[in-house]
């Protein structure tokens, strides 16, 4: 326990990283008490398009709402669809890359042909087109995101699994008995948990990148909820006569994708003990 | 009664380089209860026997012919969920790296746990107490605490009791040890081989010992099969083949043996070692697979393949000198 604080205390990356984080998570978590305005119901014509100010801390928008308020609450639908759809994409790669890596055979052939028919269409084309043929709103986000992003995961864990399974304690399992499900989440899964979650966390940040783009382009979230892209996409228009409007939600999508980068990178330095020694 | 017998067994490794006939034509018999040692170099097919029996052979690799009948019913025919519910369960296997053969992630009791959740449907609390009963019965220390820690907090020596307590958790009736004790040291291979005789009386299971250290097979083993190029060469009772060694090799094996109190101040006698290599596995040769490390080669034997002869009802001997 001593050592691994040690270690991260070593870590400039992770601490910075991290801190970044807790603080978006922290802003998603209470954005009621935190926000001064409601960021869509406390519109106020005669306010519209202020610049930064005490009372808006970072200008109204043409509607007159709270900039402030709107960014704190977008950062809701950017973190739930980051961590949601990454999830959804750890599982498919999971499943897909134990089971190739373990069974081997024809099924790891399929499963790797589709990864490579996954990773040779862009992801944002491929998310494009899920969106375009089920339309836009928050679930049908996370189904489109949801899917296109688990290649990554699935070639990460069906490599680390290939290296597992031919190690003593796998053979041992195997000759105790132990049934094909069991070796591979009980005996195998756990050892490979490190690169999963490091892949995990970037792709949590690529996630939130992919859903301002789509939000960006229309077809993401839609007016008037609150989304760091959407506000972007509005604010468009007015770039030069009111930069502030488009200013603060692209500060808030780099700050979040740069914090939980550099949280993963941290990750992968204390969980892999190869690019740890060189950083020491 | 036999728990085990193994029927002219053939498993090959098809490579690039051909076929390499790593088990060739291998017949033993091991009794209930019995401890039967399985005895020869490095590359001799000691292992790949062990493997065949339990079923873990993988491609290329391939049993190509034989019987393995364990309690009459051949493994070969078995299917694989069916040879899945033998192994742990009635047949166990024990490996040489006891560092290595532990998941480095899970905690002892779960390791163990997992074994008996496997086959016993045992709940979490049962596993944990019936972990601690097994970690008792290997002679660990302390086992409530012990069964708390994870691999790496433990010497070779207790890992490999740990082994030994999560192969012997179902209570098998067959026990595969291969070279269990190769890689501990001489004090604790002792502590082993003691802990798996004891176990052995209390349990009634039979225990295949797969090693090249005689002085193992010597101590607890009453049946002894030499294998060599994956043939076996010399069966028999352990006392007949330490006494009066009738192959070649066998005596060979047993000159090579370092052995204490020879040496004296001014001069040591020099070891014997069996000059040459294992001959390749690779081709079937027309002759016999020791002919060119043989101290008592002759020139029939460089013309004619030996076939196993019978001594008497449980000895036999693969050699010329012994035919016809």
């Amino acid at each position: 326990m001593k050592n691994s604080i040690l270690k991260i205390k070593n870590q400039p990356n992770l601490v910075i990283g991290g801190f970044i984080t807790a603080v978006i998570i922290f802003m998603a978590l209470f954005a009621e008490v935190l926000s001064p305005y409601h960021p869509v119901n406390d519109a106020d014509l005669m306010v519209s398009e202020e610049p930064p100010q005490i009372s808006y801390l970072m200008g109204t928008d043409d509607q007159g709402r709270d900039i402030l308020s709107r960014v704190i609450y977008g950062s809701r639908i950017s973190l739930s669809i980051g961590i949601v759809t990454q999830l959804m994409n750890t599982i498919i790669g999971i499943i897909f890359g134990l089971s190739a890596g373990y069974f081997g055979k024809w099924w790891d052939d399929f499963v790797m042909g589709l990864t490579n028919i996954m990773l040779s269409i862009p992801s944002m084309i491929f998310a494009l087109a899920i969106m375009a043929l089920i339309g836009p709103g928050l679930i049908n986000l996370f189904i489109a995101l949801g899917m296109t992003n688990w290649a990554y995961t699935c070639r990460i864990t069906r490599s680390q699994v290939l290296f597992t399974k031919s190690l003593d304690y796998i053979n041992a399992a195997k000759a105790l008995g132990y049934s094909n499900t069991r070796i591979m989440f009980t005996q195998i899964l756990p050892n490979i948990l490190g690169p999963i979650l490091v892949i995990g966390t970037l792709g949590v940040a690529s996630a939130i990148l992919m859903e301002a783009s789509l939000s960006f382009l229309g077809l993401g979230i839609q007016p008037p909820d609150p989304s760091w892209g959407g506000m972007l996409a509005t604010a468009r228009e007015q770039m030069f006569t009111a930069p502030w409007l488009s200013i603060f939600p692209g500060l808030a999508i780099f700050i979040t994708v740069l914090g939980l980068n550099l949280f993963g990178d941290g990750l992968r330095d204390i969980l892999d003990p190869h690019s740890y020694s060189k950083i020491k | 009664m036999d728990i085990l017998k193994i029927n002219h067994l053939k498993t090959q490794f098809h490579g690039l380089d051909g076929t390499a006939h790593a088990v060739n034509d291998v017949s033993l018999t091991m009794k209930k209860g019995d401890i039967l040692g399985v005895v020869g170099e490095s590359g001799s097919g000691k292992s790949v026997t062990a493997l065949s029996v339990m079923g873990l052979i993988k491609p290329p690799g391939e049993i190509v012919s034989g019987e393995i009948l364990f309690d009459g019913t051949d493994l070969r025919n078995l299917s694989e969920k069916e040879m899945r519910k033998i192994r742990g369960n009635r047949i166990s296997m024990i490996f040489q790296e006891p560092m290595t053969s532990l998941n480095p992630l899970l905690r002892i009791r779960d390791q163990i746990g997992e074994m008996v959740m496997e086959h016993q449907n045992l709940s979490k609390k049962e596993s944990y107490n019936y972990c601690v009963e097994m970690l008792e019965k290997v002679q660990i220390p302390h086992p409530e605490k012990r069964a708390k820690d994870y691999p790496h907090q433990m010497s070779g020596g207790m890992r490999q009791r740990v082994m030994i307590a999560m192969a012997l958790s179902c209570n098998p009736e067959i026990l595969i040890a291969d070279e269990p004790t190769t890689a501990l040291d001489v004090t604790i291979q002792a502590q082993v081989i003691d802990l798996m005789l004891n176990l052995k009386e209390q349990y009634e299971t039979g225990i295949l010992m797969i090693t090249h250290d005689l002085g193992v097979i010597a101590e607890i083993a009453k049946q002894v099969v030499v294998m060599y190029a994956g043939q076996v060469v010399e069966k028999g009772d352990v006392f007949e083949i330490f006494d009066n060694p009738k192959h070649p090799y066998t005596s060979s094996l047993l000159k090579s043996i370092p052995k204490l109190g020879r040496r004296t101040q001014s001069s040591r006698p020099r070891l014997e070692e069996i000059k040459g290599v294992v001959p390749d596995l690779f081709t079937v040769r027309k002759y016999c697979d020791f002919f060119r490390r043989c101290p008592d080669a002759t020139d029939e034997c460089s013309k004619k393949r030996p076939a196993l002869v019978n001594i008497n009802s449980n000895s036999a001997v693969r050699c010329l000198k012994y035919e016809g």
